[in-house]
């Protein structure tokens, strides 16, 4: 035993590992590339799982034991360990809507080798550190994202517009990018963000500039209000497993492009407080508020939690803001932006593996297709209770531990142990900021209690049945020839362990959360959940 | 000719490139205006490096690869649009006046439902 220990004590650990074990998966997969074989398919499956599942593994362990790695290129530290462990999670639970609602297509392997490329490309951008590499890695990333898409949807004509805007709209978004990037170059020859940081001209009008461009390149990225038309189409009108991809791959890596500017952008709040709070605070309002009275108005499941996801987005911005005025500290904007995007993680992939499965059954994602679940099938309903009512907050779930912060900070100021800056100007910002929190957990919360009723409903009585039946003509007339099948609520016992797992997972870091909150010490976990 | 000058004459570039993919509904109207832009950023890139700096060659490495990179993805998106080889091809007629306006603003993307419609 101690020669294993002292062989592992001798390996050199780097965070390229991961990405290797992918890239080694995808070599093998190439072989198999143009297989229809069922058998083939099944094993190209578990294999690509447990290649996310080492690469997962090997991430964690690498920074454990070999600790921060810095060069010219990449760099790895805590924030990037996360970055990559959430992105691997996130294709592992892609990797299963993919394979559940494309395997009988015949490019199905195809699609697992774009899949795990996307999650090697990722990890890749995390770990960069370098102008070039950070750039590269990004763009190659959208591109092979836009390949995945659009093989997944290569049978929706409706869709095809749709697709070619929302990548011509990344493709802006990158060369506005470019664009910002020859700014900061023009200032004095940088080559990354922290060169930028530790500059004598890091004041220079030129980085200003381009941090403008390239945070506005970013913004344009994630479609974030009033940019958000294609996203809401692509998102309605695509095939099952797209708008888990475009949420939790595609969506993140623009917000890790944004957590590389961290420091920077802290840099210039403080400096510009308070026009930049304010910047941060109408950019928050208008997706809290857009995405909570969209997601209202609405009837159809897929805009509801599209629209919902861009008001969590909303919060993330907000936290920012809430730097400027001195509420939170730098790490907790970093730890709020990395858990709302959990929180989502946690929330969207059982509740819409559920919703998807219904909609695939009665050809429509009407909001009635939820009518009843909870009293025909009791177990998968308390269980998406549950998991709704974490996501907007309630004490003991996982939601809790991040709307705590968003409140804390303003109780702590009320009670004297945090000081802004004086000023009337900062005063309105400081209230403007509590409304906007206040508002948008009270909307959020009515968006869920209105899912959570329709839920408990009695079941559907035969008008609704016609109803759906007429909107799946409506909205998807080239499927007409598909039955609209009667809501039974049965599903396979897979969704039930998947469901389980979200589940109890919410429970636990929710209670471990207040836990820590009240200072209670568990002494067990070598880690704390509620700070970096 | 001074980097001011130059400076000037990427600015325009760039806000005529962003002016075409604004207002344009015409797909390649957008993708030329994205070269414009992209020119831009390029211009700045090299005046920089002319003007400022001594032998650089960083900016020139950069500028390669982002093309390959942006490049790439207007070529794969232009490919998707025009091929024949995928299911979508659909009715030329249809997919040549369809509007490709990157930044709309309709009623439905802030409140009620979305009429679906093929091709919008």
């Amino acid at each position: 035993m101690s020669i294993i220990s002292d062989f592992i004590g001798t390996i050199k650990l780097w965070p390229f590992y991961s990405i290797a074990v992918i890239f080694f998966v995808i070599l093998i997969s190439l072989f198999f590339a143009l297989s229809k074989r069922k058998e083939l398919k099944i094993f190209m499956i578990f294999l690509s799982a447990a290649s996310i599942i080492v690469a997962l593994f090997l991430n964690i362990f690498t920074f454990l034991k070999s600790g921060i790695y810095t060069s010219f290129l990449f760099s790895f530290g805590f924030l990037e360990a996360i970055e990559i462990s959430i992105m691997l999670f996130s294709v592992l639970n892609l990797l299963i809507f993919i394979s559940i609602y494309n395997f009988e297509k015949n490019h199905f392997i195809k699609l697992l080798i774009m899949l795990l490329f996307t999650a090697g490309l990722v990890c890749f951008l995390a770990l960069s550190n370098n102008f070039i590499m950070t750039f590269v890695s990004f763009g190659i990333f959208t591109a092979v994202i836009f390949q995945l898409v659009s093989s997944l949807n290569n049978d929706i004509l409706m869709i095809k517009n749709d697709l070619i805007r929302f990548f011509l709209t990344a493709a802006v978004s990158l060369i506005i990018i470019f664009a910002g990037f020859s700014f900061i170059y023009g200032t004095a020859n940088l080559n990354d963000f922290k060169q930028v940081m530790e500059s004598d001209n890091i004041s220079s009008a030129l980085v200003a500039i381009g941090i403008f461009l390239i945070s506005i390149g970013i913004y344009f990225y994630l479609f974030i209000f009033p940019f958000q038309n294609t996203y809401l189409k692509t998102i309605k009108k695509s095939e099952h497993s797209t708008p888990v991809i475009v949420w939790f791959l595609y969506i993140p890596a623009g917000f890790f492009l944004f957590f590389k500017m961290n420091n920077l952008l802290f840099y210039f709040i403080t400096k510009n407080q308070p026009y930049l709070s304010i910047a941060f605070i109408a950019a928050a309002m208008v997706c809290i508020l857009g995405g909570n009275v969209g997601a209202i108005k609405t009837t159809s499941l897929r805009r509801i939690f599209a629209f919902l996801f861009m008001a969590i987005i909303g919060f993330s911005i907000l936290s920012y803001a809430m730097f400027g005025l001195g509420l939170i500290a730098k790490n907790r904007v970093a730890w709020l932006s990395v858990f709302n995007l959990i929180l989502l993680m946690m929330t969207y992939f059982p509740v819409y593996g559920i919703i998807a499965d219904i909609e695939k059954r009665s050809n429509t994602d009407a909001f009635n297709n939820l009518k009843g679940l909870s009293i025909k099938n009791k177990y998968l309903g308390i269980n998406l209770t549950i998991i709704l009512i974490s996501f907007c907050g309630m004490i003991g779930t996982f939601g809790y531990l991040t709307k705590f912060y968003y409140f804390e900070s303003f109780i702590r100021y009320l009670k004297g142990e945090i000081n802004i800056s004086s000023g009337l100007a900062n005063l309105i910002l400081l209230f403007l900021i509590l409304a906007v929190v206040i508002i948008g957990t009270v909307f959020i919360l009515a968006n869920v209690i209105r899912i959570i009723i329709q839920l408990f409903k009695s079941r559907e009585n035969p008008e609704d049945y016609e109803m759906r039946i007429h909107e799946s003509e409506v909205m998807q007339p080239e499927l007409q020839s598909k039955k609209v099948q009667k809501n039974n609520f049965t599903f396979a016992r897979f969704y039930y362990f998947y469901v389980t797992i979200y589940t109890v997972i919410i429970i636990i870091v929710g209670i471990f959360g207040i836990l820590e909150i009240f200072n209670a010490g568990i002494s067990f976990i070598p880690f704390k959940f509620t700070t970096f | 000719m001074n980097l001011q000058i130059i400076n000037y004459f990427s600015f325009f570039l760039f806000v005529l490139g962003l002016f075409g993919i604004s207002y344009y509904k015409n797909f390649l109207s957008t993708v030329i205006s994205m070269q414009i832009m992209f020119v831009a950023g390029i211009i700045n890139f090299f005046s920089f490096a002319e003007f400022l700096y001594q032998e650089p060659v960083w900016d020139k490495i950069f500028v390669i690869f982002s093309a390959i990179v942006i490049y790439l993805l207007l070529f794969s998106i232009v490919f998707y649009k025009y091929s024949k080889q995928n299911q979508v091809y659909g009715n030329i007629n249809n997919i040549e006046f369809a509007d490709y306006k990157l930044f709309k603003i309709e009623k439905t993307d802030w409140w009620g439902d979305d009429k679906i419609v093929n091709n919008q």
